[in-house]
């Protein structure tokens, strides 16, 4: 276990204020959105214990998470949480723009783990993910970067065509204003089927036509795509 | 049950000092004596890991990776610094019989076949008691000129039986083969060169490709692009 934690204190940029111990966790959490022009659907945070997990690399993505990841819709995901004992927060209820702070606060009573999705847009099945990390028992304030991910249920083909629900093709929307129109697709495969790394956005410059309605000098990353601060308290 | 008794003595005092000779009370109450080198040479046993590496990319394949193990402080490569023309061959080619025969490395094990976007391949390396612990996994990114992703100089040294470590790997370019996304042997081009003109001859962070929608001629397609983490790499110590 010494090791464990050892090895997850990297992933924790900083750890300030290391005090009392606490058990049931009351939590403050800021989301920012570290990227240029990605905004984030409904921002949803989950408390759960350490058997549960909303994705897992490598893994085929539940039916709850494709439909979050497609479209948006935390739903079925918050369902989940609640029939596997945990607690949810809806961080933000609407999409949020890049650069955008967002707030909340959450007890997560015995729950011992945290995780967060949020859809990407102007992405296919890009999510922001934490992916079941363990809350600190020392009170403190902790800094997570997170990662962008692909859910691996939809090809990337970067058309903006209103396209949420799970299973249709295309992206719902760019609530950035930048993306164009009349693209014949930048991608017809999906090379892996499970949850992965995102890879980023293609994209082009023409914003009545070419491979992608999607901007290439607006709406790509790199990750970190957001910082996670969760105060312990 | 005297060999099983004595495991267990040599497991209580291993992570402290080698004693020659100590005293202790079994489970049934019996004074037992250790007292000899003989013995303790007698019951070390070897740590076993379990190593997963898990691509976790979009659509770039792993070629056949290599986990090695050597002394601490050796390093297959070093960020700013040249390559070997053993990681070259590796990063340009997936070929890792080279790197794998590198004076200083103490053991290798290589994948017999080459890791799926998606999958992961499992290792189960078993260290004796006085073998180096450090360990390099390495393995080249095929649709990229010279990309490659892995560790290397890990200590597992202080890793308890049952603990594990995760590390989530970046994917480096060799620095030996311009970018030209033509020479790229997971898409039928040209594996290893020995030539470096064209690039910056060290090693250094992969910027990532461009494809053929950003690049003319390059034999990549979207699903090719990657950013990092391209790997995750779990060692677990089970013995």
């Amino acid at each position: 276990m010494k090791f464990k934690r050892t090895l997850k204190s990297l992933s924790i940029v900083t750890a300030l204020i290391a005090t009392a111990q606490v058990n049931a966790a009351d939590l403050d959490i800021t989301l920012v959105n570290l990227t240029h022009s990605i905004a984030f659907t409904p921002i949803l945070v989950a408390s759960h214990d350490q058997q549960t997990s909303l994705f897992n690399l490598g893994e085929t993505a539940s039916t709850s998470l494709q439909k979050m990841a497609e479209g948006g819709d935390t739903s079925d995901l918050k369902t989940d949480v609640t029939a596997a004992g945990g607690i949810s927060l809806d961080l933000t209820s609407a999409p949020t723009l890049a650069g955008v702070t967002s707030t909340g606060s959450l007890d997560t009573g015995a729950n011992t783990h945290l995780s967060l999705t949020a859809m990407m847009l102007p992405t296919n099945d890009g999510f922001v993910g934490l992916n079941s990390w363990e809350i600190p028992t020392e009170a403190g304030t902790y800094t997570v970067l997170l990662n962008a991910y692909d859910a691996g249920t939809e090809i990337n083909d970067e058309i903006i065509n209103g396209g949420g629900a799970p299973g249709t093709a295309g992206i719902p929307a760019d609530p950035s204003g930048n993306g164009g129109s009349g693209a014949t697709g930048a991608s017809s495969n999906e090379a892996n089927a499970s949850v992965h790394i995102h890879p980023g956005n293609v994209g082009d410059t023409d914003a009545t036509g070419g491979i992608s309605d999607v901007d290439s000098t607006v709406h790509r990353w790199l990750n970190p795509v957001a910082k996670l601060v969760i105060t312990v308290k | 049950m005297k060999n099983f008794k004595k495991q267990k003595l040599f497991g209580l005092f291993a992570l402290t000092t080698l004693l020659t000779a100590c005293d202790y009370n079994d489970n049934d109450g019996v004074n037992t004596v250790i007292d000899s080198e003989e013995d303790n040479i007698e019951v070390v046993t070897s740590s076993i890991y379990e190593v997963t590496l898990s691509n976790i990319t979009q659509g770039q394949i792993f070629s056949p990776p290599a986990l090695t193990t050597h002394q601490a402080g050796m390093k297959l490569w070093q960020a700013g610094e040249t390559a070997s023309i053993a990681l070259e061959t590796l990063a340009e080619s997936g070929d890792s019989s080279q790197l794998i025969t590198l004076t200083g490395i103490e053991s290798s094990q290589v994948s017999p076949s080459a890791v799926m976007p998606g999958d992961a391949y499992n290792w189960t390396l078993e260290l004796a008691q006085d073998a180096s612990k450090s360990i390099s996994v390495a393995t080249m990114l095929i649709n990229t000129n010279d990309g490659f992703t892995g560790i290397t100089d890990m200590d597992l040294s202080s890793l308890a039986l049952g603990d594990s470590y995760q590390k989530m790997l970046m994917v480096y370019d060799a620095g030996t083969e311009e970018n030209d996304e033509i020479a790229i042997p997971g898409s039928g081009g040209e594996a290893f060169n020995a030539s470096r003109s064209g690039d910056v001859d060290r090693v250094y962070a992969h910027a990532g490709v461009l494809t053929e929608h950003e690049l003319s001629g390059s034999l990549l397609s979207a699903e090719h692009k990657f950013d990092n983490p391209a790997g995750k790499l779990i060692i677990k110590r089970v013995q």
